[in-house]
């Protein structure tokens, strides 16, 4: 018998979309919403959060799942500030992926919290593609990666709700220009917020916890 | 690298599709999917990663094809509806940026190839 072709259509991403449904519906039900952070390693993501839990004092009601490689350094530094915090390794791949981060948001006290923040593995490609279940994915984008980061990297910066230029303390003493930052987004991404925060001087938290505190409303 | 967990569905795809022939002398020759642009998936990973993740089943040797869709977007001002070819994601007409993606963003099995086996390719 000659060769001959089968018609199938399988969605290749269509257990991970299960899982994200699933995810959004918990998450509906106790009304929390949930951010994920996306950016290099190293790009300041968890400095991030220790400012906004230190800015937010006792009036959080937040969690981090915190994903990485390997350590649990990150998930640490988080926990000294009294975070509840869940590690989640991937032991070598380079995202998270929905199943990983459900199974980790059922095991928090949900009815405490108003917002869970996921911190992805350091990396601009792969967890750009996969959803997590989350209300809003946010880019953070360091200045001293480069202002054509966003041109290099088009998913996450077009799937990102909100950008987060972060490290804005630095500029004096580099060669650049942060508008050339918000252009290369905006052409990729028109009109998406882009936030310009430093955690070390604490430029731009403001602007950044109002907005959090709005998503967690 | 999402390609491997990416490959990694599209092989458990393929070995599901293939445990419904009933011909047991049915072997897979090649798989088509459907790759939109927004995915960026960089071919030889994908090649590699398919290749390494088939070894030892019986979709073993089958070569992977990949029917790649540009990026498309509408112009929410104009209507219009253009490629990007660019990383700029703008109107191809207009130039504005208030667009939307309509298209690329697909990742599916599309078809499979079977032939028997013994028989030459």
């Amino acid at each position: 018998m000659s060769d001959r072709e089968i018609k199938v259509y399988k969605d290749l991403m269509g257990a991970n979309a299960e899982w994200a449904a699933k995810t959004r519906e918990l998450l509906k039900e106790k009304g929390i919403r949930m951010l994920n952070l996306i950016g290099s390693p190293g790009s300041g993501k968890t400095a991030l959060l220790e400012k906004t839990a230190e800015m937010l004092g006792e009036n959080r009601k937040f969690a981090v799942l915190e994903g990485d490689v390997e350590t649990t350094r990150d998930a640490e530094r988080l926990d000294c500030l009294n975070v509840p915090v869940s590690q989640l390794l991937t032991g070598g791949a380079c995202h998270l992926e929905a199943k990983l981060v459900h199974h980790a948001l059922i095991d928090l006290d949900l009815d405490a919290l108003d917002l869970v923040f996921v911190e992805n593995v350091g990396n601009m490609v792969c967890p750009a593609e996969f959803d997590v279940g989350e209300n809003a994915k946010i880019a953070v984008l360091s200045i001293t990666e480069g202002e054509d980061k966003p041109l290099k990297y088009p998913l996450l910066f077009r799937e990102a709700g909100a950008v987060v230029l972060s490290k804005t303390d630095l500029a004096p003493h580099l060669d650049l220009d942060i508008r050339d930052y918000e252009k290369h987004i905006w052409q990729v991404h028109s009109g998406v917020p882009v936030l310009r925060v430093s955690a070390r001087t604490g430029e731009g938290l403001d602007r950044w916890i109002a907005e959090i505190v709005k998503a967690g409303q | 690298m999402h390609e491997t967990a990416i490959c990694a569905n599209l092989v458990d795809a393929v070995l599901g599709e293939l445990e419904k022939l009933a011909d047991p002398k049915a072997v897979l020759r090649s798989v088509k999917i459907v790759a939109g642009g927004m995915h960026q998936l960089v071919p030889d990973n994908m090649n590699m990663a398919y290749e390494t993740l088939t070894r030892g089943t019986r979709a073993e040797g089958s070569v992977l094809k990949i029917d790649w869709r540009p990026t498309l977007v509408q112009c929410s001002d104009c209507g219009a509806k253009s490629r990007v070819d660019s990383p700029f994601f703008i109107c191809g007409d207009c130039e504005s940026g208030n667009v939307k993606v309509v298209e690329g963003k697909e990742l599916y099995l599309s078809s499979m190839e079977i032939g028997d086996e013994g028989d030459e390719r």
